[in-house]
């Protein structure tokens, strides 16, 4: 069993980079902040640290993100508002000319235009396009069926295209 | 099904560009170290997937010049077996045909070590060991001052790699502070080290030069992790109530002949201010005290400078402001000492080095671009060049070239333990010297030296 462990925290320390960038992209889609997407990762990454000292998870990278998601829950629940809806995030704008994290226009539109999709179809394309994740774990991260992710998915898809198209 | 949507699934990927900070996933990755326990197995393709660099690059070596290959395959087949350390090149100098090897394989070891105070004192380490390479090359003789130089460029590049760690590390914890702490111990060594080959290569006036390099980098970082000492020693004290000249308004006040009844040592303030003071250990103002005293010393060896040099027509007027002010400098910082203000204590007396020090290079420069012939007598750089100068000792520098030791305005703690103090003797005119009581850990006196 610590044998397991050991290799879970192997794994994570591995391919740290890539899981870090992942994290770090989830939760800053999510707050629009560069400065708490980063407090997050580094909660949900310490946190995951912690957890897998004594136990094991079925799979570290879907474990990540579903920490990644309850910390923002629990942020949001901290800031006194429960966030589901866009207004409060684009309240939380930091997409300016200083923002550094992306540069390129291109990017930059592209976040702006992703803001505009609900919180929940967000989600998912970013964890099916952006993270690549599969069905499975995507459902997993959710907390919702495979069918419904599936669906989720087509719809959102089919909203961003509508945004994506208007411009 | 997606295939109408793959235009905006594309779309979509650009958002892959988000990253996060580099420095930031560098601290998250210390911090799951340090809090999480991880513990890495140092195992080379580990290390080398995750950093993404080349060990070569790492190493900073070229493995395309020749003069490396030889070293490079021994290191390479050592390092690949799991030994770390190749034995007859650990005994090898600067000019020596192995040395290279020697820093290769000390620089290996880094690479394996991820904890930053484990880090940090391994560099501290070799950092010494470039100084008693120094001191082996002055036993046995050496002439040529790019060896020495050699050993110094690399003395200071690890004094920079301990910085960098300390850069990076948080502020106020328990690891930075040890770092700091090690840094000054393992510098006041290096600087011991410094006097002594100091004599030996006196003659030598591009290796003085040499030693000096290092000399002042040893300063600075010193200076940088006392500072860091003294900000977090005020941190982690009770607030010290500066309440001007109002009576003291808590309970346990001092009264108002400006010595405490607690434990700790306070000096006689000039000033009017009679306050509670912050619990202090002894420790702390002898940095300061210490400080304050390198930056007399300084102020001394400037005067003597400029006096000698004046008689040889130099104008030295501005020279002679730049000293005044750095006088200045020093009461002050006296004052914020007794205000219990250790850090800007010690940032002023700081200062009050660095002007003197320039007061005397203005009348440098303009000595060694008029003159060319140097008179062998006395009359250049007969400075002590390198003086630890003790707290005990702290003289007011005085007009004359006679340094005397009048009473000082700061007491200083009586019977401090852990200090390095090393009492020096003002040996140029004056006969004075004020030896205080003070604990002698295992240092010597060091005598001044004269150079010719």
């Amino acid at each position: 069993m610590q044998e397991n462990n050991n290799n879970q925290l192997e794994y994570l320390m591995e391919n740290y980079n890539e899981l870090v960038d992942q994290i770090f992209r989830f939760t800053y889609l999510k707050t629009s902040n560069k400065e708490i997407a980063q407090d997050l990762t580094s909660e949900c990454f310490l946190s995951t640290v912690k957890y897998l000292k004594e136990n094991e998870v079925h799979n570290l990278r879907a474990f990540l993100f579903k920490t990644a998601r309850n910390k923002i829950i629990d942020y949001y629940r901290q800031k006194g508002r429960v966030i589901y809806s866009d207004e409060a995030v684009l309240a939380n704008e930091e997409i300016s000319g200083k923002d550094e994290l992306v540069n390129k226009q291109d990017a930059k539109l592209m976040t702006e235009k992703i803001r505009l999709l609900n919180d929940d179809d967000r989600e998912v394309l970013t964890l099916r396009y952006l993270e690549d994740l599969d069905i499975k774990e995507i459902a997993d991260i959710v907390g919702k069926s495979q069918m419904a992710t599936r669906v989720q998915i087509f719809r959102a898809l089919k909203k961003a295209k509508l945004l994506i198209e208007e411009s | 099904m997606f295939g109408k949507n793959r235009s905006t699934i594309e779309k979509i990927k650009i958002l892959k560009s988000i990253k996060a900070d580099e420095a930031f996933k560098f601290d998250l990755r210390k911090k799951m170290i340090e809090e999480g326990g991880v513990v890495i197995k140092p195992i080379f393709s580990r290390l080398q997937k995750q950093q993404g660099m080349s060990i070569l690059q790492l190493l900073k070596i070229n493995p395309l010049n020749k003069n490396m290959f030889i070293p490079l395959l021994l290191v390479a087949a050592l390092l690949g077996s799991g030994a770390g350390v190749t034995y007859a090149s650990q005994s090898s100098l600067p000019g020596d045909a192995l040395y290279p090897v020697k820093l290769v394989s000390e620089k290996a070891q880094t690479v394996l070590i991820i904890d930053d105070a484990k880090e940090a004192n391994l560099h501290l380490k070799f950092s010494s060991e470039r100084l008693e390479e120094v001191e082996e090359l002055a036993k046995k003789g050496e002439k040529n001052p790019k060896h020495v130089k050699l050993a110094v460029d690399n003395y200071k590049t690890e004094l920079a790699q301990v910085q960098t760690i300390l850069n990076s590390a948080p502020e106020n914890s328990a690891q930075t502070t040890q770092i700091a702490q090690n840094i000054t111990d393992t510098v006041t060594q290096n600087k011991i080290i410094l006097v002594r080959v100091s004599k030996d290569f006196s003659e030598d006036d591009d290796m003085i030069d040499i030693l000096k390099e290092a000399w002042e980098e040893a300063i600075e970082h010193n200076d940088t992790a006392t500072i860091l000492l003294l900000q977090n020693a005020v941190a982690g004290q009770t607030p010290v109530n500066t309440a001007g000249n109002t009576a003291p308004n808590t309970t346990n006040t001092t009264n108002t002949n400006n010595t405490t009844t607690t434990p700790t040592v306070t000096t006689t303030a000039p000033s009017t201010n009679n306050t509670t003071v912050a619990i202090v250990d002894p420790v702390t103002q002898t940095r300061v005290l210490n400080k304050i005293a390198e930056a007399n010393h300084k102020i001394s060896e400037a005067e003597r400078y400029i006096v000698k040099k004046e008689s040889k027509g130099i104008d030295v007027t501005q020279a002679k402001a730049q000293v005044a002010t750095a006088k200045t400098l020093v009461v002050d910082a006296q004052n914020l000492l007794s205000q219990a203000k250790y850090s800007e204590a010690f940032l002023k007396a700081k200062e009050a080095h660095k002007t003197a020090e320039a007061g005397k290079k203005l009348v440098e420069n303009d000595y060694r671009g008029k003159s060319h012939n140097e008179d062998k007598d006395d009359e250049d750089d007969d400075e002590i060049i390198f003086i630890i100068p003790s707290a005990a000792t702290t003289t007011a520098p005085s007009a004359t070239t006679n340094t005397s030791t009048t009473p000082t305005t700061v007491t200083t703690p009586s019977a401090s333990t852990n200090q390095i103090i090393i009492d020096s003797k003002h040996d140029d005119d004056d006969k004075d010297d004020d030896h205080d009581d003070e604990d002698k850990d295992d240092d010597k006196d060091e005598d001044d030296h004269k150079r010719n």
